[in-house]
């Protein structure tokens, strides 16, 4: 995957906590969900997890980190936590060049 | 037509709601990495209009048989297919660049054209390549038949802004 994904930095590093507050509270409005109700065990299905959401996705991951995501790896994702792992292991791939 | 002559179609569509999203915080990113900065001139915060292009970028892009990414090397860039009205909604015009154009060129488009309307709460469009002149005006008298067909008049579209 981290082969797929790009970032123009030099630190290995993964996703901070705050990060990913910011990240999750941003997410809420692609898939039209209050803040209160966004958490990892939250599934993205059908109605949320379309290609309108997964290419605002990708672009809220390149604004945020700066990491270049294929569509087809995001597609992968049955629940905001698979999310979050597969955001963290992009960006710690692409910052350490894998 | 005649044997040679070819043309693709695309079609999208999508529920204008789906896209209030856009003027939240979390759409800001989307806004800025799918609309060009002059397609943004023009669409401004009018959601039906983002829907509009966004569903008219998809069309076309399934023309071009590629679909829309964000800054995936060698993928057709969602900025790539501009979609621009300087005559006016009712005749929005198509632009393609980079890749875009490269797989026009590839499939022998020469003409790349779109209708669109809005009807029910939700955005459709429709677009057309053409290999040449002659099958471009056949085609486009084609979508403009498949728009009436889906419920389409001049009524709606005398609501917009010229």
């Amino acid at each position: 995957m981290g082969g797929n994904c790009r970032r123009s930095g030099l630190l290995t590093r993964g996703v901070t906590t705050m990060e990913k507050g910011v990240f999750l509270r941003k997410l809420a409005d692609v898939l039209q969900v209050s803040p209160d109700e966004i958490n990892e065990e939250l599934e993205l299905k059908s109605e949320n997890w379309d290609s309108v959401a997964m290419l605002a996705t990708i672009a809220l991951i390149d604004e945020q980190f700066g990491v270049t995501v294929p569509t087809n790896e995001l597609k992968a994702s049955t629940s905001v936590g698979m999310l979050v792992e597969f955001l963290q292991r992009a960006v710690r791939d692409a910052s350490s060049g894998t | 037509m005649v044997a040679g002559d070819m043309m693709r179609i695309g079609i999208d569509i999508a529920q204008i709601e789906r896209f209030t999203f856009v003027f939240r915080p979390g759409g800001s990113a989307f806004y800025q990495r799918v609309f060009t900065v002059a397609e943004q001139e023009t669409l401004g915060e009018n959601v039906e209009l983002v829907t509009l292009c966004f569903t008219a970028k998809e069309a076309v892009s399934k023309v071009l048989g590629t679909g829309l990414s964000i800054g995936v090397p060698d993928n057709v860039s969602c900025r790539e297919i501009e979609i621009l009205c300087p005559s006016g909604l009712k005749q929005p015009k198509v632009g393609l660049r980079g890749r875009a154009q490269q797989y026009a060129d590839k499939l022998g488009i020469s003409e790349v054209m779109l209708r669109w309307c809005r009807n029910y709460g939700f955005a459709w469009s429709l677009a057309g390549g053409a290999s040449d002149a002659a099958t471009a005006v056949d085609l486009r008298s084609a979508l403009e038949r498949s728009l009436r067909e889906v419920g389409m008049n001049e009524a709606w579209q005398s609501r917009w802004r010229q």
